[in-house]
């Protein structure tokens, strides 16, 4: 009986893997790349990572609670049952979720965050669209030159405008979706030269 | 605390192993969990290994105390030593002889593909290493047409058929060889060679070289692979001359031996060769192990258990991957051929390696195979015969819905289509038998039998049954649909005699009788389901005999059988020779079990002297097999970088009497029954013969056709349904019936997966199936609509004019006074041939100088000469659109645009 003991055992552990890598990487992906913007995406390769860091913890937790001879009963399989289907199905529908976010273009970084007229600025992010199908970059009302567009990274030209301590940067792609605001600058030149 | 080290080592492998499996199944249902695949893989192999190293020291004190070690030893020596010499001779023949050496690019990863084009030639610039330079290899890749998927450069233009190739010394102003090479119709991807004149002393030097096409071509895309350097796939080839090695052989023999060595080292350096000399090294050592192992006690019944686990593992592995390629949302979407596919690739290494480890460490816990022999040993599930899952009552009523499903599946809707594609062969000769006795081809234009004869067997078999009933597509297709209904019946009965049990029985002919393929071939006038039934039945009168069958009146019932078959094969030969290949199995099992009845003994060696008689007399040109060069060029199976043969039949049975890994299967087989005294055992390792075999031969075959291995199926359903039975025999099934069989149907029912409209049973008659779910059977399923259009052309036909016929013959009504041709599409003719008089004429010329009205009519207008096709369709008016003919793109095979399937042009008259 040692290998089905074994074996069940093995089933609880990927089954406990996968509800908890779930429910890692759900608050985990969507806070990194969708609220704080922090980081444009998780990798598939730093997602195995994560899921295989998440397996040992299981297995290490598992093999202790073993020791203590518990063993669990019909209605808490049943129940881990249940947990795993609806971590799978909410797993599911929140990749289709994500899916619909990534029409939004996301703004991680402007360089540098002023500009005086004619200065090239560089804004980094995400799902800005593709090169043959550019969209507009905007400081308020202001619409910035654009001098080179690709999916994640567009730089542009400041045009001659009106100084802006408080302007809010923001991008519009080809599908007329509006990204986050970055602040950014407008300066006067002759201030430069105070 | 080494001992609980190994022991968490172990936990954690079998956790990782049953977290993957999970994940597929996950998978499965389309929940992706964006993780990637391969580094879990990678990572599972790397535990393995660990696992290895920290028992090693086990491993190590159970030899040393041995008396075994020596023997292991030598053997291990001898592993070496053969291996050696396999490896240096196919390494020195696997390109040409050893005066020939192609200097191929190692571990070349491909990152652009460019089409060839006429406006930017493609150059490649290299200096020679060697003397003689004499051809350049360039790889090349056909596609139909512009696919949008592939990264094929902006701007490349029209591509066309013809390719220019000029090379040039790079400093030299001129070409010094120029040519154009055509690529034909059936020109497939792959190397292919540009000669020109010899360069004696082109070494060190640096050379050009530039491909262009031009001309009008077909519509196929020719592209070449670079890699991120921006260098092109391609090899140059030196040739020593055998001439010059007998007058100055101190001069060019060192070159010759230079050349050996760069090949040895070449192929060593490929990633592919070190992966299949590692695993098949380890392969033999666990086989050794096993053999010395021979003599423990109670040895078949752990050496049982370990056979087990391999193909439990085995069977996980190959079915995670086949989730992973239907994710590619290919046309393959079938379950059971995902797995085949995946099999006969890349993972009968990892099979190698789930048993190399398998026998390796399994072997040495002892208690739990105890505790696992306690509940599966053969013994056992026979004395547990009582307590089956099903009742023995049951079974049957089970077993009768099956064949009512199979038979619904089989025959609703047979006659719809029209007699289409390959049918027109039986129709032909059936027409031919029904009303002359003839079983040559139906000349229609004369109503006679013609000169080309057809195999007889199942021509009057079908042609009888039509002559009763009367010919038209049902009662055509309804002997077939027959033989697809009783395999599945008899493959019930097959599977029982094998495993003795109702469950697995029942499995297999369930699936068998909702597999797709079958239920096509059985739909299909074509010998394809009658050979699949003559297998199972060989198979049953086999297994019958070596189970001693209960009367010597049945053995003799059996043997008349066989007979019959045998007599029939070797007057109507060539596709029934096919279903004998299973037999060959059955021999070796046989010849090696010391079964002590002589007579079956001799009566089997009977069967092995007819089929290699067979196999002599069908392919006179055997000589092509034992020349070396030939063979060591295309049937080598490391790398599994196989090439595709017409000759199927000379083929299977060249590579297998060849090459070295079916040559290492045999070998293993025949050792793992020399292990096996008791026949019962043996009979239930018979069907795990047919799962190398199977790997093997449809590793032969996966690029496009499957029909020519569909007649192993069934056995492959045996094999899957043990399986099942065997994961429900160690208590990984819930054990009980209901549960039992609704896993089943999940495995058998599952939902589509993403990409993928296709269901994965198809339960409509084949008449309803579209475009799509017909590829994927077959790449020619969807049939023309040839009686709308023949009947039409029947009825306006008249004295004087001039019939051309591309195909659908099978439906024209000839009359007198009227001109039939024949215009052979496989051929890409510009002739047509007469088919009254036998002569042949100029397509063009006839239709240019026409007296009366030319009608041309078919499907497979994208097939012939693009001259004909332009003269139709600007001279010629398409009477197809009005006769609401359905138009059909062929853009998965064929070259071009279909115009209508069929179409029917009419040229006015001069």
């Amino acid at each position: 009986m040692v290998f089905f003991k074994d074996l069940s055992s093995a089933v609880l552990v990927s089954v406990i893997t996968i509800i908890s890598y779930i429910l890692l990487i759900i608050p985990l992906e969507y806070f990194l790349t969708e609220y704080f913007l922090l980081i444009p995406e998780i990798s598939s390769r730093v997602k195995t990572f994560i899921f295989l860091v998440v397996f040992l913890v299981v297995n290490f937790l598992t093999i202790r609670f073993q020791r203590k001879n518990r063993k669990l009963n019909a209605k808490e399989i049943f129940l881990i049952g249940v947990i795993l289907i609806m971590s799978l199905l909410v797993f599911k529908r929140y990749q289709s979720f994500y899916q619909t976010l990534q029409e939004y273009p996301r703004i991680y970084q402007v360089s540098p965050s002023w500009g005086i007229q004619g200065s090239l600025i560089t804004i980094k992010g995400k799902n800005f669209g593709p090169p043959w199908k550019p969209g507009r970059v905007l400081v308020n009302q202001v619409e910035l030159n654009i001098k080179r567009w690709q999916p994640k990274e567009v730089i542009v030209e400041l045009p001659v405008t009106s100084p802006n301590p408080d302007g809010k940067l923001y991008l519009i792609n080809d599908k007329n979706k509006k990204s986050n605001l970055v602040d950014f600058q407008i300066k006067d030149p002759d201030d430069l030269l105070n | 605390m080494k001992q609980r080290i190994r022991n968490l080592l172990k936990i954690i492998v079998l956790n990782f192993i049953i977290t993957l499996g999970l994940i597929s199944l996950v998978n499965l249902f389309g929940l992706s969990l964006n993780l990637e695949k391969s580094f879990l893989f990678r990572i599972l192999w790397l535990t393995l290994l660990c696992l290895f190293v920290v028992s090693f020291s086990e491993i190590k004190a159970f030899y040393l105390k041995s008396a075994l070690a020596k023997k292991f030893i030598l053997l291990s020596l001898l592993n070496i030593f053969l291996f050696s010499l396999v490896f240096l001779f196919y390494s020195i023949f696997r390109s040409g002889s050893p005066l020939i050496w192609e200097d191929r690019l190692s571990n070349f990863r491909p990152t652009r593909k460019i089409a060839i084009s006429s406006d930017k030639p493609i150059i490649q610039t290299f200096t020679a290493k060697s003397n003689n330079l004499g051809t350049i290899g360039v790889k090349i890749l056909v596609k139909e047409k512009k696919d949008e998927r592939e990264s094929v450069e902006e701007g490349s233009g029209e591509i066309r058929d013809k390719v220019v190739f000029r090379i040039k010394e790079k400093q030299a102003k001129d070409w010094f060889y120029e040519n154009t090479y055509e690529f034909g119709q059936y020109f497939q991807s792959g190397f292919f060679p540009f000669g020109f004149p010899l360069q004696e002393n082109s070494k060190g030097k640096e050379y050009i070289f530039e491909l262009e096409r031009i001309g009008a071509g077909s519509g196929r895309v020719f592209l070449v692979e670079k890699d991120k350097d921006g260098i092109l796939n391609f090899y140059p080839r030196y040739v020593y001359n055998l001439a010059s090695l007998k007058t100055s052989w101190q001069t060019v023999l060192p070159s010759i031996w230079k050349n050996i060595g760069r090949k040895v080292f070449q192929f060593l350096g490929l990633r592919t060769t070190q992966i299949n000399l590692l695993f098949v090294f380890l392969f033999i050592e666990s086989l050794i192990f096993v053999f010395l192992k021979k003599n423990d006690v109670d040895f078949i019944n752990r050496f049982l258990s370990l056979l087990r686990y391999f193909f439990i593992i085995s069977f996980l592995l190959a079915t995670t991957i086949s989730f992973n390629f239907n994710r590619d949302g290919s046309l393959r979407s079938s379950f059971f051929e995902g797995i085949l596919y995946n099999l006969s690739g890349f993972s009968p290494l990892l099979s190698l390696l789930a048993v190399s480890f398998g026998v390796l460490f399994f072997y040495f816990k002892k208690k739990t195979l105890e505790k696992l022999r306690g509940k599966a040993s053969y013994e056992k599930v026979k004395k547990e015969g009582a307590r089956e899952l099903i009742d023995s009552k049951v079974v049957y009523f089970f077993l009768f819905i099956i064949i009512i499903w199979a038979s619904v599946l089989r025959l609703y809707n047979i006659g719809r289509l029209d007699i289409h594609h390959d049918e027109y062969w039986y129709a032909s000769a059936i027409k031919s038998y029904i009303h002359t006795g003839s079983t040559n081809l139906w000349n229609y234009a004369t109503k006679e039998p013609s000169a080309r004869s057809y195999p007889k067997f199942i021509t009057i078999l079908v042609g009888n049954f039509v002559k009763l009933f009367g010919y038209n597509e049902t009662n055509l297709r309804l002997p077939f649909a027959f033989a697809g209904v009783v395999s599945v019946v008899l493959l019930f009965f097959l599977t029982k005699e094998v495993t003795d049990s109702n469950i697995i029985s029942l499995c297999a002919s369930l699936m068998l009788a909702l597999d797709d393929v079958s239920i096509y071939l059985s739909r299909f006038i074509r010998q394809y389901s009658i050979l699949s039934l003559i297998s199972i039945l060989l198979a049953f009168c086999i297994v019958k005999d070596i189970k001693k069958a209960e009367s010597n009146r049945i053995r003799w019932i059996n043997s008349l059988f066989l007979f019959l078959v045998i007599v029939f094969s070797f007057k109507y030969i060539s596709p029934l020779s096919l279903s004998f290949l299973p037999i060959y199995f059955f021999y070796l099992l046989v010849l090696f079990l010391k079964i002590k009845n002589s007579k079956i003994k001799i009566y089997f060696i009977v069967l092995l002297s007819f089929f290699l008689f067979i196999t002599i007399l069908d392919y006179f040109s055997l000589i092509k097999l034992i020349n070396i060069r030939h063979v060591f060029k295309n049937n080598l199976l490391f790398g599994f970088d196989l090439q595709r043969s017409k000759d199927y039949f000379a083929w299977t049975f060249g590579v297998f009497k060849l090459s070295p890994l079916v040559t290492l299967l045999l070998c293993v087989l025949s050792s793992i029954i020399f292990l096996i005294r008791r026949r019962e055992v043996g009979l239930l390792i018979v069907s795990f013969f047919w799962f190398p075999y199977f790997i093997l031969n449809f590793n032969l075959y996966h690029s496009h056709d499957f029909r020519y291995v569909s007649y192993l199926l069934p056995f492959l359903f045996i094999i899957f349904s043990y399986i099942l039975h065997l994961i429900y025999k160690i208590g990984l099934f819930p054990r009980s019936l209901i549960l039992c069989f609704l896993i089943l149907l999940i495995f058998i029912l599952r939902p589509s997966l993403p990409g993928i409209n296709i269901p994965p049973v198809t339960i409509k008659a084949q008449g309803d199936w579209s475009e799509n779910e017909g590829g994927r059977i077959h790449r020619r399923a969807v049939a023309p609509e040839y009686k709308k259009v023949f009947f039409y052309l029947n009825k306006i036909q008249e004295a004087g004019d001039n019939v051309i016929i591309v195909d659908g013959i099978q439906y024209l009504d000839s009359k007198e006074g009227i001109n039939y041709f024949l215009l052979n599409p496989w051929g890409r003719n510009d002739w047509v041939l007469d088919l009254r008089k036998g002569t042949k004429r100029n397509f063009l010329d006839l239709v240019a100088n026409n007296q009366g009205r030319v009608f041309v009519v078919g499907a497979y207008f994208h097939m012939l000469k693009s001259e004909i096709v332009d003269y139709l369709t600007k001279n010629c008016r398409n009477l197809s659109p009005s006769l609401s003919v359905k138009s059909f793109t062929y853009n998965s095979f064929y070259i071009g645009k279909n115009l209508y399937w069929p179409n029917l042009f009419v040229c006015p008259s001069n």
